[in-house]
């Protein structure tokens, strides 16, 4: 049981998106049955952020933490089995100083971000193994990336662009991306060879890049 | 429905069992971590202590509502709280379960318990 202050009790939810961003700094605590024992889910949010997950057993004693706990309670919660979930106000940064198994790396369950959001995006990004869709209204790409790493490449929308060519045209485009655009996260894409990218990591790099300089130039007041 | 609140209960060390039950005597949702307790059994049980406990109240203090009732015997203790106008929240224990504690979180769960009713 995790130490917080109980808010209130959802009873047939439908948007778990929904309750991760109305708790600042809390978790979000469901049961449900599972064959002749009862198990509590833990997930932990922080600024519209998964950032720990827990998964108790009550009957026979046993947990499952992190990734694997936050795997459990998501495919629990897409079968509905869960009926009621209560939210919780709580101090995180201390419950993950206490039991630091708990903690996953940064995740949303928003499946689109803004082009402006780097912060959020990049906090996806270092975990993310899967499609990303990126758009600037005239062009979108289509990314498969492993835990931040471009794998492969290809425009969706726009001028045909395969692998290396689709990522540098992403690259120089990406200021209208973050000035008008947005991302989107989605499942996996059996790519091809011809979509394969080299230097993979080039894309993050740029983010972080970019990143900085937006928060020296909104420093300055540009 | 009330899975976290079962679990809230369950998870306290030596209450073995937990039910929500309506005051006529039907078991809404609960679960033992003791198979030889039959809970349908135990709730019908429940509610007529209730019922009656509130018949006593009624009959000598002219008040007709009971925060708690509890039956302890040399082998375990069950207590019943009301949680909402229609059912009550009882848990079946141990002899030697710490009361303080139980009752805590008895009385926050039959909130919950009242709020979802």
């Amino acid at each position: 049981m995790l130490p917080g202050r109980f808010i209130r009790v959802v009873v047939d939810f439908d948007d778990a998106r929904a309750l991760i961003n109305e708790v600042k700094e809390g978790y979000l605590k469901a049961s449900w049955r599972e064959g002749e024992s009862i198990k509590t889910g833990y997930v932990l949010v922080s600024r519209g952020f998964i950032v720990g997950a827990l998964v108790e057993d009550i009957i026979n004693g046993t947990r499952v933490e992190g990734e694997k706990a936050l795997e459990e309670i998501s495919r629990v919660g897409s079968s509905k089995r869960i009926k009621a979930v209560e939210v919780y106000e709580a101090n995180v940064d201390e419950i993950l100083r206490e039991n630091p198994s708990i903690r996953v790396e940064g995740r949303t369950l928003e499946k689109e971000i803004p082009g402006w959001d780097l912060d959020s995006l990049l906090r996806v990004l270092t975990t993310h193994r899967g499609e990303l869709k990126v758009h600037n209204g005239g062009t979108s790409w289509l990314l498969y990336l492993d835990n931040g790493v471009v794998k492969a490449a290809r425009t969706i929308r726009g001028p045909m662009l395969r692998g290396n060519d689709a990522l540098k045209n992403l690259l120089l485009e990406i200021g209208k991306v973050i000035r008008s655009g947005r991302y989107e996260l989605g499942g996996n894409w059996s790519f091809s060879e011809e979509d394969m990218v080299q230097a993979g990591d080039v894309f993050q790099e740029s983010l972080y890049l970019l990143r900085d300089k937006m928060r020296v130039e909104g420093a300055k007041g540009f | 429905m009330f899975e976290n609140v079962i679990a809230d209960l369950l998870r306290v060390d030596g209450v073995k069992g937990v039910a929500i039950v309506s005051k006529d005597g039907l078991l809404i949702e609960g679960q033992a971590s003791d198979r030889t307790i039959d809970i349908e059994s135990v709730a019908a049980m429940v509610a007529t202590i209730y019922g009656t406990a509130l018949n006593v109240s009624n009959e000598v203090f002219h008040e007709e509502a009971v925060d708690m009732v509890t039956l302890e015997s040399p082998k375990g203790k069950i207590i019943t709280v009301e949680a909402g106008e229609n059912a009550v929240l009882t848990v079946l224990t141990d002899p030697k379960v710490n009361l303080g504690l139980v009752r805590i979180y008895l009385k926050r769960n039959a909130q919950k318990v009242a709020s979802m009713l």
